[in-house]
């Protein structure tokens, strides 16, 4: 008996390193930019003296599908929640930001261009969408890489955003 | 000499296989375009050295010199900019791993995080070694 435990060891380490390895692959939660000041905004549109945390930073384009799904979250906190949500439109043409915005909505209270790709470096993205929740320092205190789903909203940003919220008013 | 068509197909077949992959390394050839070069050309070489090092964020198993990504090719400009701006090789890296972390390095240094990953093959290669050579041992008796 304990010989068979002993064989199936090796698989069971196996199993547990797929797992470990599979959940760090797959997290959407960025840690590298947190706890640091937002880096510096001069696009046009949007620049960091703009910016006055608590708020939402989403970067996002016309031709990204993934943002699309996200749009209706994005929709939904701008119109119940008392928190401005600042748009950075990557590589995106003006016309095209402008028509998807009629189309879905404007959740943003203001719309950033980054044409030259040269903000998404900075702020250290992988794709689109990706969002950056700040503090009343605008200090970065969550990246969320990839769609922000209900599910995401519900269990990590929403407490997130109270939390900041009566920091903010002390 | 008897041995049926199929596998005579076969060997052939494994035979063209072994030779196209040994094609494959030519075609990971620089995507560094025309324009996007210095006219320094002891800058343009620094901007191949750390470009060779640094991981697209995109494609992960490629550095941004081989990349034809969007990102990768704006990584390269950005890199350009700041040697010509006086930036040493190790500032620009930084730079970058400040933001990224040391995901984007092609070659991550060992420390807490990676431990696991340089020492992994060396402790799965003992164990399986120890592990096979009792099994055979013990096959043998």
């Amino acid at each position: 008996m304990k010989r068979n435990i002993i064989n199936f060891l090796p698989l069971v380490i196996f199993l547990a390193l797929v797992v470990s390895f599979a959940t760090l692959l797959l997290r959407s939660e960025k840690i590298e930019m947190i706890s640091k000041p937002i880096p510096t905004l001069t696009l046009d549109g949007l620049k960091t003296e703009d910016i006055k945390g608590p708020a939402l930073i989403n970067f996002f384009a016309s031709w990204c599908t993934p943002c699309r799904a996200e749009h209706e979250v994005l929709m939904e906190l701008s119109e119940k929640h008392n928190l401005p949500i600042y748009g950075i439109a990557y590589k995106d043409k003006k016309r095209d930001t402008d028509r998807y915005l009629k189309e879905l909505g404007n959740p943003y209270k203001k719309i950033g261009r980054d044409e030259k790709g040269r903000a998404f470096i900075d702020w250290g993205l992988s794709g689109v969408p990706e969002t950056f929740l700040i503090d009343s320092d605008n200090m970065i205190r969550y990246h969320h890489a990839g769609v922000l789903l209900e599910e995401n909203m519900n269990a990590t940003i929403m407490p997130l955003i109270q939390t900041l919220q009566s920091e903010g008013n002390k | 000499m008897t041995s049926p068509l199929s596998f005579e197909l076969f060997k052939i077949t494994l035979k063209g296989a072994i030779l196209l992959l040994l094609f494959i390394p030519l075609l990971a050839h620089a995507f560094v375009n025309p324009d996007e070069q210095l006219s320094d050309p002891a800058l343009e070489s620094r901007a191949r050295e750390i470009s060779k090092d640094i991981r697209c964020p995109v494609c992960e198993s490629q550095n941004i010199d081989e990349s034809d990504a969007d990102v990768a090719r704006d990584l390269r400009i950005l890199i350009r900019e700041r040697l010509t701006e006086g930036d040493s090789n190790k500032e620009i890296v930084e730079y970058l791993r400040i933001r990224y972390g040391d995901v984007i390095l092609m070659n991550p240094p060992l420390n807490k995080t990676t431990t696991l990953l340089w020492l992994g093959p060396f402790i799965v290669l003992t164990f399986g070694g120890i592990g096979t050579f009792l099994f055979i041992r013990k096959a043998q008796t």
